[in-house]
């Protein structure tokens, strides 16, 4: 086995050789080198992203040396983006480092492209005024763009992205086994059970699947095409099972099982959305492979699949002799194939059509998305332009009704944003100046809340306190927690596995509890 | 202030910071989340930290544990993970053991010298036996693990909160030991047979095998077919490092065996008989894969062509060093191990070889290093998530800040935190009282100070029977009708036989032993026993002593047998994994125990714990 295998073996368990390609191919961008920047990157270069860019126009302080692990006390007064980069890359030779001493700003007004050649953008510790117009470069260039912040005990963590599309979710359970609507080798692979006979070993080695088709079908047979009731199919199923079964534990497995073959095989409502996406409607050079095979599959749904998405041909375990279960797998996964075959086709005559090679679409990806096709997520996030012009007031109110709710956080993460476009500082930075910050604090709080149209009565005098007796301080277990989080969602994007969290992620270590918001 | 410590003093205090640079805390564990404990505890100001592994470091660590490098493989972990944190803050004081945790200098009184101890451990094992003793020394334990995506911590504070034993622990069924042995159905029966009984039986202690299989036999048939076996087994052993080795045990193995399974005259139930390999023919046939030691080679399954080559290979290669070994010494052994590459390829051969046999699917070298390493998928996200919870939780520890919990209708502190990938983030709940039912904190347990040197055990004895009213303070005795004491294996003293005039340190018991004290009750149905600890005290005079702890002593019922048996399998279960387990992932380590007796140490990456989310629902669920 390569060396490369083994190093990442405990990470390809979790994404395969495929996520892991597009983790190396990736190129992630971090605006400034603090310490839970660097913690961030640290759980990105481990696993081997493909490169990474720290911008940092700073000096390392003091302090920075004394909670950000990747500087020391040599650092101090050296440019940090510089010194970050040095030790970050000892984390991982196969990873590319870089630094850029400039100011975010400065990039933005002088190049703004700069900012195109990143696969994920993550600020920590920048103010919304630089936030907001880099979330417009990136939204209007299709980049992902984290920003994170620490502020004491708390932290806030914001994914903006225009569309984000899952072909694999890993959801729990696969369970596609069409008990309602069996295929033609599916029903003749249930005839061919002898349930007459005396032969008891036989008897108890007949897969559950099997032993409920043929309760189906002859309950079909005898009542005119209707399905049975769960009682119905169970009680015919313990009339099917031998009186001389000593051990009848696949009769059983069918007896729990029931409910499913009563279960009707649809369309998810949200898969069916995704298929009749105007982007899948309007498929140019340009569309994703995503939407290419949305289209092929609703395409197939509509003809070939008979109204069903493709078989996702995998089937549990259950008590069966060995044979039997081996043919059962293979029926399904042979149904399977010659799905993904027809989708095959659909996929190759669109990609002609628009001018593209019919084989531009790597064949794991067909396979992945038919498997998958019943699990597809679409994630279209707010951007954060929206979320300032168009807050959801309401949403926020509802939320702040418990003072408890961690939404609190969010509010008081917006104040101290504000309190610093207005004051040009952190509030509490300077420790004489507490009670007189957390009164301007109290002021930013009361106008965001009227601006959002939320009763302004709520008093949040406590938190305020903590929010400001915490200054701007960026405590290390915080940051590394926090960083954690924000690596983890960052891989799931950049895998494309997973589901990452929309949109707003709150982080409270005095209660160590988290909550994610749609704002 | 723009000091190194500005954030810490700022946000917490500098009374509390004080508390936290003048404590003293143990990790046990260097691993994935211990790399991530060690960082931040060190940035976090700890002053005193010492840090216990006995593992070394190895390749498929480094996509984690980000205290070593390349040139650190094959070093200790705790030593380098020392050397490593110490540049970044050589404020602190650092002590590293490379050393197992089991070793008699880590004993009750050296625990007791930390404010905190944090665990980040690889099995269930060492997580109870450390859960043990921070108990008997008293000293709050932060237990965490993670699993994938998924993990967790918990603390826990004695006679407050559980322990991490209060809750049993979940014991998985294991398949029986004649479906490993004659008749599989799943590719893991075929794994399992090669990793814990073929590759024990030619590489390892030849003898627990068959004496188990002895033991299990139910006729004389089958105790025929053993002695037939054992003989077989010599023979092979004999042919260690010949030329013919591996052909001769693959003519043994996967046809000589099948054939004498097939022509038993009782019938197995097997649905579909196993046919027995054509020796001969795959041995000339066997073909190197072309595409072998590439990834694909590693993910695909192969052709019994292909299996048949690699095993031969590997069988030779190992035999070859069996061989070499036994030349050095006679009772030389190789034990399976996932990251020895012989030993996993030998292991995937055989297990495709018997899948063929019993046309059964085969599995890739890829997954059936994953099912037979118990591997479990670990990155760095997570590990941070969960070291940072830690660490938050510690300094509360060390700031004091937990009280009694379950007082209704009050609001109770919250100690246990699951990180889930999933909608939620990270989710806490209060972790609930202890359970009175207890064996690991719900024991009688006193502590003896005496002089080693000059207390004996006879004068032991006649204290624990004394009144309590012939005595006062921490002199008087317990009253107890005494039985017997114990010491690990040892039993030190029977009353059958009368005092012993001994000193305990020419009993060879040693400053924090903990003695079993066995004594008669009068309550039907119930035993009385007390962990006794002695402590050194070199100032005390010959029989002078003090028993410190509460003399309440309880007694608590016999145990059935059932019941001592589940506890016998839990000890050997090593550990856990797998959430939502069902028929089809059953594990490897939980089959160990039933398939060989000597099972190795079941490692897992950063460490399960349990995690019992809905505990109603589908029952507990586990993590590592």
């Amino acid at each position: 086995m390569d060396k490369k295998t083994q190093k990442y073996d405990r990470q390809l368990r979790l994404w395969g050789g495929h996520g892991q390609e597009a983790l190396g191919a990736s190129k992630v961008c971090l605006i400034n080198g603090s310490a839970v920047g660097t913690e961030t990157l640290k759980n990105l270069i481990l696993p081997a992203i493909g490169s990474f860019t720290v911008v940092d126009d700073k000096p390392v302080s003091g302090s920075d040396a004394g909670n950000n692990f990747f500087l020391t006390q040599d650092s101090i007064d050296q440019p940090r983006a510089k010194c970050v980069t040095e030790l970050l890359r000892e984390l991982n030779e196969e990873v590319e480092g870089n630094h850029v001493e400039q100011n975010p700003t400065d990039i933005m007004a002088n190049n703004p492209e700069f900012f195109h050649q990143f696969n994920l953008v993550i600020t920590t510790q920048l103010p919304e005024s630089i936030v907001l117009p880099l979330a417009e470069i990136c939204w209007n260039a299709n980049i992902p763009l984290f920003v994170v912040r620490v502020n004491g005990f708390f932290g806030y963590f914001r994914i903006a992205l225009p569309e984000h599309t899952i072909v694999e979710p890993h959801p729990e359970q696969l369970l596609d086994l069409r008990l309602d609507c069996p295929f033609p080798a599916l029903i003749e692979y249930a005839n061919k059970f002898d349930f007459e006979s005396t032969d008891t070993l036989a008897l108890s080695h007949i897969p559950y699947i099997a032993i409920l088709l043929r309760c189906l079908q002859e309950h079909k047979r005898t009542h005119g095409g209707a399905v049975p009731s769960l009682s119905e199919l169970r009680q015919l199923i313990r009339q099917l099972q031998s009186k001389d079964l000593s051990d009848p534990e696949n009769f059983d497995e069918a007896h729990n099982s029931a409910f499913k073959a009563r279960q009707q095989t649809t369309i998810p409502r949200a898969i069916e959305q995704i298929l009749n996406d105007p982007k899948a409607e309007d498929i140019t050079n340009t569309s994703s492979d995503f939407w290419i095979l949305a289209r092929a599959v609703r395409d197939f749904v509509a003809n070939e699949g008979n109204g069903l998405l493709p078989l996702a041909g995998t089937v549990p375990d259950m008590k069966s002799d060995t044979e039997s279960f081996v043919v059962l797998q293979t029926i399904y996964k042979t149904k399977a194939k010659e799905d993904v075959q027809s989708v095959q086709r659909r996929v190759s005559q669109l990609l002609t059509s628009v001018g593209k090679s019919a084989d531009s679409i790597p064949q794991g990806y067909v396979d992945a998305f038919c498997k998958y096709s019943a699990h597809l997520r679409v994630i279209r996030y707010r951007s954060l332009r929206e979320e300032y012009e168009k807050p959801l007031g309401q949403y926020i109110a509802s939320k702040l009704a418990d003072l408890d709710d961690n939404i609190v956080y969010y509010v008081l993460h917006r104040a101290v944003d504000r309190f610093f476009e207005t004051h040009k500082r952190y509030p509490g930075y300077h420790n004489h100046e507490v009670e007189t910050d957390v009164g301007l604090l109290k002021k930013c709080v009361t106008s965001l809340l009227s601006e959002w149209q939320v009763s302004a009565s709520t008093p949040l005098d406590d938190h305020l306190h903590e929010i400001v007796r915490a200054g701007a301080s960026e405590l290390h277990s915080v940051s590394s927690l926090l960083g954690g989080i924000v690596s983890q969602e960052a891989i799931k994007v950049l895998t494309r596995q997973y589901v990452p969290m929309d949109n707003t992620v709150v982080v409270n270590t005095v209660r160590s509890t988290s909550s994610v918001y749609t704002l | 202030m723009d000091g190194r410590y500005k954030h810490m003093i700022d946000s917490l205090g500098p009374d509390l910071f004080d508390k936290i640079q003048n404590s003293r805390v143990l990790m046990v564990g260097a691993g994935g989340i211990g790399c991530e404990l060690l960082k931040n505890l060190v940035l976090a100001g700890f002053g005193n930290i010492e840090i216990i592994d006995l593992d070394t470091i190895d390749l498929s660590n480094l996509n984690r544990q980000f205290l070593f490098q390349h040139k650190h493989i094959k070093q200790s972990k705790a030593h380098v993970a020392r050397e490593t944190a110490l540049k970044f803050n050589p404020h602190v004081n650092i002590k590293s053991h490379h050393n197992s945790i089991y070793e008699d200098q880590y004993n009750v009184p050296w625990f007791k010298s930390f404010d905190l101890v944090m665990g980040a451990l690889d099995n269930l094992k060492a997580r109870q036996y450390v859960n043990q003793k921070c108990i008997q020394a008293g000293v709050p334990l932060i237990e965490s693990g993670t699993a994938g995506h998924l993990g967790q911590t918990s603390l826990h504070v004695k006679d407050i909160s559980r322990c991490y034993s209060c809750d049993p622990k979940p014991v998985p069924k294991a398949p029986a030991s004649c479906t490993i042995r004659s008749t599989p159905t799943a590719p893991i029966h075929c794994i399992v047979w090669a990793k814990s009984y073929l590759f024990c039986k030619l590489f390892g202690e030849d003898e627990d095998a068959i004496k188990e299989d002895a033991e299990s036999a139910q006729n004389t048939e089958q105790l025929e077919t053993l002695r037939k076996e054992s003989e077989a087994t010599s023979r092979l052993r004999n042919a260690l490092g010949t030329e013919e080795f591996g052909k001769m045990v693959m003519q043994q193995v996967f046809h000589d065996d099948i054939e004498e399974l097939l022509n038993q005259k009782e019938k197995l139930s097997w649905r579909k008989e196993p046919t027995p390999l054509d020796v001969n023919t795959l041995v000339s046939n066997a073909v190197e894969a072309k595409d072998k030691g590439s990834t694909e080679f590693e993910q695909r399954e192969w052709t019994p062509e292909e299996a048949a080559h690699v095993f031969l290979e590997s069988t030779s290669k190992l035999s070859k060093r069996m061989a070499e070994g036994l030349k050095e010494d006679p009772n030389f052994t190789l034990e399976f191990d996932k990251d020895d590459q012989d030993a996993m390829d030998f292991v995937t051969a055989c297990g495709n070889l018997r899948a063929h046999v019993y046309d059964i699917e085969k599995k890739s070298r890829w997954d059936t290093k994953e099912m037979a390493g118990n591997i479990i998928p670990a990155i760095a996200t997570t590990n941070a998530i969960i070291a940072g919870l830690v660490v938050i939780t510690a300094i509360r520890v060390i700031d004091g800040k937990y009280a009694p919990i379950e007082v209704e209708g009050k609001k109770t502190e919250q100690w246990k935190n699951a990180y889930l990938a999933g909608p939620g983030g990270i989710t806490t709940e209060p972790i609930g009282p202890y359970n009175p039912l207890c064996v690991a904190c719900q024991t009688n347990f006193l502590t003896l100070r005496v002089n080693l040197n000059t207390y004996t055990l006879g004068q032991l004895a006649d204290l624990l029977q004394h009144e309590p009213e012939l005595a006062e303070g921490d002199r008087r005795g317990l009253g107890l009708q005494l039985e017997a004491i114990e010491l690990g294996d040892r039993r030190l003293l029977d009353f059958e036989d009368g005092p012993v005039e001994k000193t305990l340190s020419e009993l060879q018991t040693k400053n924090g032993d903990v003695f079993i004290v066995i004594a008669d009750c009068d309550e039907p149905g119930h035993t009385l026993t007390v962990d006794l600890m002695v402590e050194h005290v070199d100032s005390m005079e010959d029989n002078f002593y003090e028993l410190v702890g509460s003399r309440k002593l309880a007694s608590r019922p016999v145990s059935n047998p059932e019941e001592e048996k589940k506890e016998e399998e839990e000890k050997k279960e090593d550990g856990q994994k797998s959430l939502k387990r069902s028929s089809d992932d059953m594990k490897t380590d939980q089959v160990n125990g039933q398939a060989n007796g000597s099972s190795k140490k079941a490692k897992q990456e950063d460490g399960p714990v349990h995690i019992d989310l809905d505990a109603d629902d589908d029952g507990p669920m586990l993590i590592e």
